[in-house]
């Protein structure tokens, strides 16, 4: 063990000295496993956030000197047995702190809704759903195939012509009293309303009509400003804000009285893609908070990102609603994989670069390529065999277990 | 995703985020992990979180020199560390 810890700090220092960066994040992985001195760890991690800052050309080499006597350190400090005592101690602490997660409580159960238009011959059905405390529901389809209607409705926005609609949570005794049901359930619009004052003020304001006053309000409005990061523009008023920011100063209204359903319209819509990821990224940690989940519904045309936070996924289909079930079900019983890939080559050449692989169908989708294959021809197997007969894929997504593949449905 | 309740992986997630110079995202997800498992250390955590944006702020308005601000900015990282660190000696003391 001690020859191969030797090893791994001779590559560890050769590589500080070539990529800082990369040597310290291995340094880092270094110390989290045989540093005796957990302290160790942490002082890694700031002298890595030091390489990211403006340095000189000395104060990088002392940095990097700094963590070559670190490697050095671990090495000549190394026990066994201290590591294992402090790896045996720290799982005792969490034991001791361990909750449970939270009961995933039923929030809204919708059962048999019809919802018909007079004016067009629209019709939205929906046979059954369920929202539930520490979920994340995505809900996608074309355009103009109901989303709106559906989330309008979960959200008492617009009545149903039949079919029962349920907030166990809110309502046990199923009264539908909407006024009072709608305090409970926060919906953000895909057109955000505009609202007038400074962002602080309407978050009191908020706070205060779900009655949250006094030093419970200021806290919760400082909370919820720290948490999603909106300090710097408390005393902004509308037209001073981004599309991003309004989106999280609505989001923070809502969490601001710790809804335990939140219906969100589109939200990633005039998103740039490190907002989206932020805002998404938020909307999962905050509906699996132990101490205050929530259940989140998610309408949007990025299948991708909502896939990738979603814990079930609905489809919506000129007006049917579909439930796919859990997304990590999801493609679980397919007859076939199915690729996405963009590459120079034509149809006739693909096909014949692929004469002698098990694809069923190559189809253009107008912008990439989309190929169907047997279960047993893997995107590795695909991949290697289009790069040996000299065609360069240079985009690939495997949408086997993706919801992108009901768009298809028509095509393949 | 890390269990809601894996206390020691969602403190390595912090560490993580810093370590990738990602202070916005281990800022938020301290935040997240002491309500969830301190509450009695939510205040000194959002005063953590106020100092931040005020060093952010400076950063923006080119109030001080980027050197000071990176300086400043190291020293919140440390108090990151130390609130995580404090978080888990309050459990062995109690």
């Amino acid at each position: 063990m001690i020859e191969q810890l030797h090893q791994r700090a001779v590559a560890i220092r050769q590589i500080l000295r070539k990529h800082p960066k990369r040597g310290a994040d291995l340094l880092m992985n270094f110390a989290r496993r045989f540093a005796a001195n957990p302290q160790v760890e942490d002082d890694v991690i700031l002298y890595k956030v030091r390489l990211s800052s403006v340095l000189s050309t000395a104060e990088k080499q002392d940095v990097i000197d700094q963590m070559e006597q670190i490697v050095d350190a671990i090495v000549r400090d190394y026990n066994p047995d201290a590591v294992k005592a402090h790896i045996e101690k720290e799982s005792a602490l969490a034991q001791v702190i361990r909750r449970q997660l939270p009961p995933d409580d039923l929030v809204l159960t919708a059962k048999n809704i019809v919802k018909r238009y007079a004016s067009s011959d629209f019709t939205l059905r929906l046979d059954h759903l369920e929202l539930r405390l520490g979920q994340i529901t995505g809900l996608v389809g074309e355009n103009a195939t109901g989303k709106t209607t559906l989330i309008r409705i979960l959200a008492g926005d617009l009545a149903t012509d039949s079919g029962t609609l349920q907030y166990p949570l809110f309502d046990p005794e199923n009264k539908l009293d909407w006024p009072q049901l709608k305090e409970q359930i926060a919906y953000v619009p895909q057109e955000l309303p505009r609202w007038h004052g400074a962002l602080r003020d309407n978050l009191s304001y908020e706070a205060a009509l779900h009655g949250i006053k006094g030093t419970e309000n200021r806290k919760a409005v400082d909370y919820i400003v720290q948490r999603l990061g909106l300090a710097l523009h408390l005393d902004k008023d509308w037209t001073e804000l981004s599309g991003g920011y309004k989106l999280r100063f609505a989001l923070a209204k809502a969490l601001v009285w710790k809804a335990k359903l939140l219906i969100i319209d589109e939200p990633l819509a005039f998103l740039d893609v490190k907002t989206q990821l932020v805002v998404l990224n938020d909307l999962q940690n905050l509906a699996k908070s132990l101490r205050h989940p929530m259940a989140v519904i998610i309408s949007s045309q990025h299948l991708h990102e909502t896939e990738s936070v979603a814990d079930q996924m609905l489809f919506m289909r000129d007006g049917q609603l579909e439930n796919l079930g859990k997304t990590i079900d999801l493609g679980a019983k397919r007859k076939e994989n199915t690729f996405e890939l963009d590459c120079p080559a034509n149809y006739s050449e693909l096909q014949q670069a692929l004469e002698n692989f098990p694809y069923f169908q190559i189809w253009n989708n107008g912008m990439q390529w989309i190929i169907t294959t047997p279960l047993s021809a893997s995107g590795s197997d695909l991949l290697q065999h289009l790069s040996v007969h000299g065609i360069n894929v240079y985009y690939y997504r495997d949408l086997s277990r993706s919801v992108k593949t009901k768009f298809y449905e028509g095509n393949l | 995703m890390i269990p809601a309740n894996d206390i020691l992986g969602r403190r390595n997630e912090i560490k993580d985020c810093i370590a990738a110079d990602n202070m916005d995202e281990a800022m938020r997800r301290l935040i997240d992990f002491i309500r969830d498992f301190f509450e009695s250390m939510e205040d000194e955590v959002l005063l953590l979180s106020r100092d931040y944006h005020a060093v952010l702020k400076m950063e923006r308005m080119r109030l001080e020199p980027i050197e000071q601000i990176e300086r400043l900015k190291g020293h919140i990282a440390n108090r990151v560390l130390a609130t995580l660190k404090a978080a888990l000696h309050q459990i062995e003391h109690s």
